[in-house]
């Protein structure tokens, strides 16, 4: 706690320019692609939303397992605090979608293999905080919700490579470090901004909420002593 | 911007998708700060009360 303490304002701020100086450059400094027109501008969100939708899950997973090897509260504390960030980056990521594919692909959703296994993920990310949220005794609620967040993990990754094994209407990743650079500067330089900016945001949201609830677990056990007492 | 809004054929898809995501997001981040600021004074009340 005392570690993260003077990270956590510095990162808000951070945040906070990065996505405003990202928001106005795309908005007014982004030009118009040639065949995509205006909703080209979507990306600039879709993108670092699905990124992180599919990561938070990958943050969540390694989490559970060193919560599961070592007994680290901590870890499954960290996990439990990433699950509606990432659910709320992956509704993100499915509503934008929606919104770009509709103009692009001619519908708002198909039953593909990346679009259902990013929606089967967020199904996931629900049923992971609602059986934390229902179970009352900690040490079983970490323990079964982590077991279901391994579960989930083929969802995830299937997010990430459902286009490489299956014919999808959702295209390939166009920022690829294997396959060289095919987006322009224009829209590539501009999208770097928003992933650095999405991820800042995510670390300051991720720190936050596991520092509120290592402190409600401190709460928690401060309550028990004293009725003990 | 207002020109934009009222000329491109893809307006209404690009505002909603940026103020969606302005809700989504401005949603959690709320609900995650008040969370912290509740948790932060619950352990300080009781905190004072074991002393």
């Amino acid at each position: 706690m005392r570690v993260t303490e003077p990270v956590l304002v510095p990162l808000w701020v951070l945040s906070a320019v990065l996505l405003g100086a990202g928001v106005v450059w795309v908005l007014f400094g982004v030009p118009d692609d040639y065949q995509q027109g205006s909703t080209v501008k979507i990306m600039f969100i879709h993108v670092p939303a699905a990124m992180l939708a599919i990561n938070t899950y990958a943050v969540m997973a390694v989490a559970s397992v060193i919560g599961f090897v070592r007994r680290h509260h901590v870890s499954f504390l960290i996990a439990k605090a990433a699950a509606p960030v990432g659910a709320a980056f992956t509704l993100v990521a499915i509503l934008t979608g929606a919104i770009w594919g509709e103009p692009m692909w001619g519908t708002w959703w198909v039953w593909d293999a990346r679009l259902t296994s990013v929606l089967v993920m967020f199904f996931f990310y629900l049923g992971y905080m609602a059986l934390w949220a229902s179970i009352d005794e900690p040490d079983k609620a970490q323990d079964l919700s982590a077991i279901l967040c391994l579960v989930g993990v083929v969802f995830a990754f299937l997010s990430r490579y459902a286009v490489h094994f299956w014919a999808t209407l959702h295209q390939g990743a166009s920022l690829s470090l294997a396959e060289g650079q095919r987006v322009d500067d224009a829209f590539r330089i501009p999208l770097y901004l928003m992933i650095v900016a999405f991820y800042v945001l995510f670390f300051a949201l991720l720190l936050l909420r596991t520092r509120t609830e290592i402190r409600q677990r401190r709460l928690r056990a401060m309550k028990l002593e004293m009725r003990q007492a | 911007m207002i020109d934009f809004l009222v000329t491109d054929r893809y307006a209404i898809h690009v505002a909603t998708s940026y103020v969606g995501t302005a809700v989504v997001l401005g949603w959690l981040i709320v609900a995650s700060v008040r969370a912290g600021i509740r948790a932060r004074r619950a352990l300080e009340v009781a905190e004072t009360e074991r002393r």
